[in-house]
């Protein structure tokens, strides 16, 4: 991997945690929602300064380029996280269900006051 | 409030906007069953639905986000739970489903846990679009092959549910959206007696159905297959030892 490509990352992964952490910080994002992220940028921060790590898993997968690895692992990175969303939306949207429908029971004791 | 007999049958009735046709349904229950309690769940009507039904004699509860068609019917369960009701009416308030036959729902539920209210068995009355059909015609075909028992009309919103399959809805899941074929599976599972009789539907007379478009007829194709399967897939409270 050339330098361009090195220092483009360096940056972008440096910029990317800052960003996570001042939005836990302004409290958009919560502590514990916000470790995978970190870790994730981290894990970018690393493979661009010690690129060795990177060639061998290319070399073990059979792709041509680290640029390739680091794609394929992204998108796999990726789908998984937007696969875990989305149960985290559907264990919201039963736990808000659920509690919808404790305030419709209770409604009609408030009608009758 | 009036304390709940043994015996005693709560008709619930999801709405959303129904102002116009609520009112004559609610009577006509009444009627013919005075000693049933009506229970609307007003699933965010704009309308004067609530005011409608409240006067028209109905204990009325407004749930206070849309919960959706399953979402409402389950909360009409979870009141029927709680107040010990020992036979659901579930029907609903556009006039579709007539009152008459709520005494035939009322009689087969004697030998029956839950009983639907099928729009193909013999009292011919209501066309519904050609998709829809084949779509209920399968899943119908389906539902009587696993639960052995002759089935023709699994997405019937007007049923008899004693109170032990009200207890497995209101305590365990129900589908947040429509309710079909997979419901009574999950039903006949548990050991619980489906049956069908004959009953007479009617075109809408005023409002918007909840369920309508392409969209939802697609949504119900693709779905309806894979809840079935995971619904096969479920271990039923009983083996697991544990929820209702």
């Amino acid at each position: 991997m050339n330098l361009q490509v090195r220092i483009l990352a360096l940056v972008v992964s440096l910029l990317f945690v800052a960003y996570v952490v001042w939005l836990v910080r302004n409290r958009k994002l919560r502590e514990t929602d916000s470790i995978v992220w970190i870790l994730a940028g981290m894990a970018i921060f690393v493979l661009s300064v010690w690129v060795k790590p990177l060639i061998l898993v290319t070399d073990l997968i059979g792709a041509k380029f680290p640029v390739s690895t680091l794609f394929f692992s992204g998108l796999i990175f990726l789908v998984f996280i937007s696969l875990w969303m989305t149960t985290r939306i559907s264990a919201l949207s039963e736990e808000v269900k659920e509690l919808a429908q404790r305030v419709t029971l209770m409604s009609e004791e408030q009608e009758k006051e | 409030m009036q304390e709940v007999t043994k015996g005693s049958v709560a008709v619930v009735m999801p709405a959303r906007n129904e102002k116009d046709s609520i009112g004559p349904v609610i009577e006509a229950v009444r009627r013919l069953h005075p000693d049933f309690d009506v229970v609307v769940i007003d699933d965010g009507s704009t309308d004067a639905t609530p005011k409608v039904a409240r006067k028209a004699g109905a204990r009325v509860l407004r749930a206070p986000i849309n919960l959706g068609y399953g979402g409402a019917v389950q909360a009409g369960l979870k009141y029927a739970h709680k107040h010990k009701y020992d036979l659901v009416i579930l029907m609903d308030a556009d006039g579709q489903h007539d009152p008459e036959y709520i005494g035939k729902l009322v009689e087969a539920s004697g030998d029956h846990d839950l009983v639907i209210g099928s729009r193909f068995k013999g009292v011919a009355s209501y066309r519904v679009p050609f998709v829809r059909r084949l779509g209920m015609r399968i899943f119908s075909g389906i539902a009587s092959a696993i639960t052995g028992q002759n089935i023709s009309d699994t997405s019937s919103g007007f049923q008899a549910i004693r109170s032990n399959v009200v207890a497995l809805f209101a305590l365990g899941a129900y589908p947040v959206d429509f309710p079909d074929a997979d419901t009574l599976i999950w039903v006949a599972r548990h050991g619980f007696r489906v049956g069908e009789v004959g009953v007479k539907m009617h075109p809408r007379t005023a409002g918007k159905s909840m369920i309508s478009g392409l969209g939802a007829s697609l949504k119900y194709v693709f779905k309806m297959p894979l809840s079935i399967l995971v619904t096969l897939l479920r271990i039923p409270y009983s083996e697991k030892r544990e929820g209702p």
